[in-house]
């Protein structure tokens, strides 16, 4: 029989990913904090980081830490299985899909911004939908879902600004932490 | 750049007429739905429960109406496509308060009354709608 090994062996992609979900959660929390005008209006922001992180490591990467950052980010928030955290969580999913799908068919002709509209436009009308279909199924809810997306082009175009001038600043100094590209 | 051999620099920087045309048929796409979504129609006749019937009325036709409810009598004034109340025995005449109702969805009522009243339109798509 093999013996079992009592603590694992950690790749430095392990350590990139705890990182940068680290760098997602910390941004997370920070914008939990901001009053909101309307339930389920948010800048997303963390969103900037999976975007990154998509572009310089692989959209296999970009989920590890998109996930990470909902479920840690819910267990420090206390809304871990609460239909916060399952908005959330099927918001992320949407948005990696959509992330994924458009850089394997659009991914020669899109920027940053698209990417991060379209990101924001199906965490938005994923979220929507489950808050829907689960949660308040009346229609009156469809009167706020115009509002709703454009709030997320709104924040998506910001976003994809904020994401091209942080991508343009790595590329001028290379990464200002060893760690994560040790 | 050593850190990110795989990266396409100039893909990260870039701003595209696709990034460009994605904004424009997003903006597209939210005005037509908040065109189709915040339209509301105006209502062709109205539905009036009261105890003892339900009463359709044209609300093109001018008219004042009567209906007797379990308190007594409710006054209900048509006028120009328009609804309201006029007077009903109730105690806090929240049914005069809510004033002309005209949309297709507007609903008001007498509940001390058991008065109600729908506004619908000829093809209605909802029952009621409120917010």
């Amino acid at each position: 029989m093999r013996q079992q090994r009592d603590t694992y062996q950690t790749t430095s992609v392990d350590h990139r990913i705890a990182w940068l979900a680290a760098l997602a959660i910390a941004i997370h929390i920070f914008e939990a904090s901001f009053p909101s005008p309307l339930p389920g209006v948010k800048p997303g922001l963390a969103n900037i980081i999976t975007l990154l992180v998509m572009m310089l490591f692989g959209w296999r990467m970009a989920a590890w830490v998109s996930l990470l950052r909902v479920i840690v980010g819910s267990l420090l928030l206390g809304t871990f299985l609460s239909p916060t955290f399952i908005l959330s969580l099927s918001g992320a999913l949407a948005a990696l899909l959509m992330l994924g799908v458009t850089k394997l068919l659009l991914g020669r002709v899109l920027g940053l911004i698209g990417f991060a509209v379209l990101a924001a436009l199906a965490h938005m009308l994923a979220q929507f939908f489950v808050a829907y279909t689960l949660f308040m199924p009346h229609p009156a809810l469809l009167h706020l879902l115009p509002i709703l997306l454009s709030a997320a082009l709104i924040f998506g175009i910001f976003s994809g600004i904020i994401a091209i001038r942080i991508a343009k600043h790595i590329k001028a100094y290379g990464s200002t932490n060893d760690i994560i590209t040790r | 750049m050593k850190n990110y051999p795989d990266t396409d620099w100039q893909a990260l920087t870039r701003i595209t007429y696709v990034d460009k045309l994605i904004v424009v048929l997003a903006i597209t796409l939210i005005t037509s739905l908040f065109v189709t979504i915040w339209h509301a129609q105006q209502g062709t006749h109205a539905s009036i429960q009261s105890p003892q019937q339900l009463l359709q009325l044209d609300l093109q036709h001018a008219q004042t109406i009567e209906v007797a409810g379990v308190q007594g009598t409710s006054i209900l004034q048509v006028n120009n496509g328009k609804l309201r109340f006029v007077s009903s025995p109730c105690k806090r005449k929240i049914c005069i308060h809510s004033g002309w109702q005209h949309l297709d969805g507007d609903v008001t009522a007498c509940l001390p009354n058991r008065v109600s009243v729908a506004i619908r339109h000829r093809d209605s798509p909802y029952d009621s709608i409120n917010f």
